[in-house]
């Protein structure tokens, strides 16, 4: 946790200023900091204020603060998140120099390549408890996913891609995030049936306004959009989804369920007010019920019942409560934003062959996420969005990861094809 | 990852329970009150519950009271049930009832039946239009729902005042600062006879049964409820958040000035200055009682109306001044408004299994 407003010297002395000076400065803290930068062959401006700083910056200001503060053990949760492929590959390279140094890391992370590059030992916890711990050199992937969830991963299957009609034409939109900053600059592409287009890139460049605007929820500024051949610009969000529009929102919790409503309530919003639950203007709810049993049995959601609140169910099950509402409205057009964030690998399986199963069926899926992983997975075609522009749209068999990688730090930019 | 399967109280139960309990935490407490200013507690509340309950005219007294705190709490439920704070149901009262009372004065030439719907209807407009224009400036303008709605309470109030002095003056209402008689024929049936317990007890109980059938089995009642819970989410579903809460100011509003009118027409016959004051900040409280469910507000709604008359007894035969009633009612709206984790965990332990609440909203499986 680092205050925004203050500069990183004061960041990392928060709390714990050099002894014996009343008013101190960034220089004062240098004869302690400095050591700490040169073992781990940094380099750190301690006058620059840190919300001028980038993500993977800050994360280096964050391990300094904990080595300042006399730390021996350093506990990371979840550190590559958002960070690109080069950010994420300068952590590793600190974190050997930290283990060099007789320092002990402990890595919280549910991506297994990490695990088996960075790692001297894993230990699995699958329900709170430990399944297994192990030495890196002799275990495989395969092992610590089977750890994670107790079976074999099964894997993905691909169809032959076939196209259909368009479902998405985006030109040249713009979207504001406030008053006058564009979220989304000048962004073009399209999207057909029976294809899955992946939109990588880190958190934060436009992808969850993008997603807003494609569903109503925030106005488009500049340019057209059209969602299955009608002209969409200027839609709201319920005319966006009876035309036929399944929305996965990147906050679930936020913005893709009522928490202190039943796991039943949840899955009828969006059909409550057609038949079969709403009859002649009164809610059945035992048709209801019956509905939202079908659709928890269907797509494997695991509550004790129906009634349920839904804040009691797990990330993954939360996840798959809302996939299941969306898709049970069988939607032509899935936009699905971070769809497996926070969710066990068990159920990131079962999501992605519910979204390749929208595809196989000739609907057409816009896959929003900061997981290279999962975007190279699951695509067709991947564009790469930075700073609210697009950064280029390559086709599955031209990516690479540190082509992706390059682009998502917009060193890159692919020229428009097609 | 399952929770362990627990036992489930349904949601009415559970508010039941807590209703309760809120209720012997806070008679307790005032009775450590009442001994130190030197009354027995059991002196005090046997002559509360005696005043109330025993006998015809008591219990008339606590159906009065409880007839408009029914219609108060249903307003105030109705839009607490879709998270808009509505705390304006004083104001529209009294737009409601003006409205009735001008119907009245000028409706002589009209018969029994129609008069009375007309009252009832020129209540209900006015009171929902009163509210309406809070929700609008609210909606559209930004306006603090809370703010705006406290302070139409004062300009109802005075315009009502206002009415009364200038466009509905009469010589005779002077000095006691009302308004002319309604018509005679404006005046609802009495049910129990010398007493002011009227037909509009079956106004306010078809308007209970009509909101708990709209929360619980429309598409509205359940779109409502969604924004209560979860506005961002509703608006992600295509569920309008102002539109939904511009209605529920219209039929808050409506309850609400229609319990003006019926006070009017079944109690008042004429519009005094200030008549009710504060029976709409009583409405609230009925429905934080309840827990904003409509099934309780009845149950809630006769507690208060209890409290009501048996305090007027209280200060009639106990010499107890009628303050100390509203100590008590202060100190059950303190607990009312705390989340109270203790008694859950107390209910734990007594019942043998987990009792957390069901979800708010759904039935129960099976």
């Amino acid at each position: 946790m680092l205050a925004g407003d203050l500069t990183v010297a004061e960041n990392i002395a928060l709390g714990m200023p050099p002894k014996g000076k009343f008013l101190w400065r960034a220089s004062d803290l240098a004869n302690r900091v400095e050591p700490l930068l040169d073992s781990l062959n940094m380099s750190m401006d301690l006058n620059a204020k840190v919300n001028t700083l980038t993500v993977g910056e800050k994360q280096r200001v964050e391990i300094i603060k904990t080595l300042y503060r006399g730390a021996k053990i350093i506990i990371m949760d979840e550190p590559t998140a958002t960070l690109t492929p080069m950010e994420v590959e300068e952590l590793f390279n600190t974190i050997r120099m930290l283990t060099k140094q007789d320092y002990t890391v402990i890595f919280i992370t549910h991506k297994i390549r990490e695990v088996m590059r960075i790692a001297d030992h894993v230990t699995a916890l699958r329900m709170g408890e430990t399944v297994r711990t192990a030495r890196i050199c002799d275990v495989t992937e395969q092992d610590i996913a089977h750890m994670m969830i107790g079976r074999d991963l099964r894997g993905l299957t691909r169809k032959e891609k076939r196209l259909g009609d368009a479902a998405l034409e985006v030109e040249n939109v713009d979207v504001l995030k406030s008053r006058k900053r564009k979220a989304v600059k000048d962004l073009s592409f399209s999207l057909r049936c029976g294809e899955i287009l992946g939109i990588a890139g880190v958190e934060g460049n436009g992808q969850s306004e993008l997603a807003e605007a494609l569903n109503g929820i925030r106005p488009i500024s500049r340019g057209s959009l059209k969602i299955l051949g009608k002209t969409a610009t200027h839609l709201t969000t319920g005319e966006c989804l009876s035309l036929g529009v399944g929305y996965i929102p990147s906050d679930r919790i936020k913005e893709g369920l009522a928490l202190r409503m039943s796991v039943m309530e949840n899955l009828i919003v969006g059909v409550h007010r057609a038949k079969p639950v709403r009859k002649r203007g009164i809610l059945n709810w035992a048709t209801a019920r019956a509905c939202a049993e079908e659709i928890i049995e269907k797509f494997e959601i695991k509550t004790p019942d129906g009634s349920e609140p839904v804040g009691n169910l797990s990330g993954g099950n939360m996840q798959k409560t809302i996939l299941g509402r969306e898709l049970n409205r069988k939607p032509t057009l899935v936009i699905a934003c971070q769809p497996t964030r926070g969710v066990d690998i068990g159920s990131t399986e079962h999501i992605h062959n519910l979204l390749m199963d929208v595809r196989d069926n000739g609907g057409a899926v816009l896959l929003i996420s900061s997981e290279l992983d999962e975007i190279m997975e699951l695509s067709d075609r991947v564009m790469v969005m930075y700073e609210g522009e697009s950064m280029g749209i390559l086709n599955a068999d031209e990516i690479s990861e540190s082509k992706l990688g390059s682009m998502m730090f917009g060193s890159h930019k692919e020229e428009a094809k097609e | 990852m399952i929770r362990r399967s627990a036992h489930r109280l349904p949601r009415p139960v559970y508010e039941v329970l807590r209703l309760l309990f809120i209720l012997i935490l806070a008679f307790g407490i005032n009775s450590l009150i009442l001994i130190a200013i030197g009354k027995n507690p059991l002196d005090v509340y046997g002559e509360l519950f005696y005043g109330s309950l025993a006998g015809t005219y008591s219990l008339a007294k606590t159906l009065r009271w409880m007839t408009l705190l029914l219609l108060c709490g249903t307003s105030a439920a109705i839009a607490f049930n879709g998270g808009v704070l509505n705390l304006g149901i004083d104001g529209q009262l009294y737009m409601g009832a003006m409205a009735a009372t001008v119907a009245g004065i000028y409706g002589q030439n009209i018969p029994h039946l129609p008069l009375i719907l007309l009252c009832m209807l020129a209540g209900a407009l006015a009171g929902s239009l009163w509210g309406v224009f809070a929700g609008f400036l609210n909606v559209k303008c930004g306006a603090n729902m809370v703010v705006i709605t406290l302070m139409m309470n004062y300009i109802a109030t005075l315009f009502t005042e206002w009415c009364i002095f200038t466009p509905l003056y009469t010589e005779a209402g002077v000095a006691a600062k009302s308004t002319a008689n309604i018509a005679q024929q404006a005046h609802l049936s009495v049910l129990i006879p010398g007493t002011q317990v009227t037909t509009a007890l079956f106004a306010a109980l078809l308007v209970l049964v009509a909101a708990a059938v709209w929360i619980q089995y429309t598409a509205s009642g359940f779109e409502t409820r969604i924004v209560d819970k979860n506005p961002l989410f509703a608006s992600t579903m295509g569920i309008s958040v102002g539109k939904k809460t511009l209605v529920l100011m219209l039929a808050s509003g409506a309850v609400a000035g229609l319990a003006g009118a019926l006070e009017i027409i079944g109690v008042q016959h004429r519009f005094v200055s200030s008549f009710i004051s504060g029976v709409g900040f009583d409405g609230m409280v009925v429905s934080m009682l309840a827990g904003n469910n409509m099934l309780l507000l009845p149950v809630a709604a006769f507690f208060m109306g209890v409290m009501e008359s048996g305090s007027a007894s209280l200060e009639m035969f106990a010499g107890i001044p009628r303050a100390m009633a509203e100590v008590l009612m202060g100190i059950i709206i303190l607990f009312v408004t705390v989340d109270l984790k203790r008694p859950k965990e107390f209910l734990t332990k007594m019942l043998g299994h987990v009792c957390s609440p069901g979800p708010e909203s759904a039935r129960r499986s099976r």
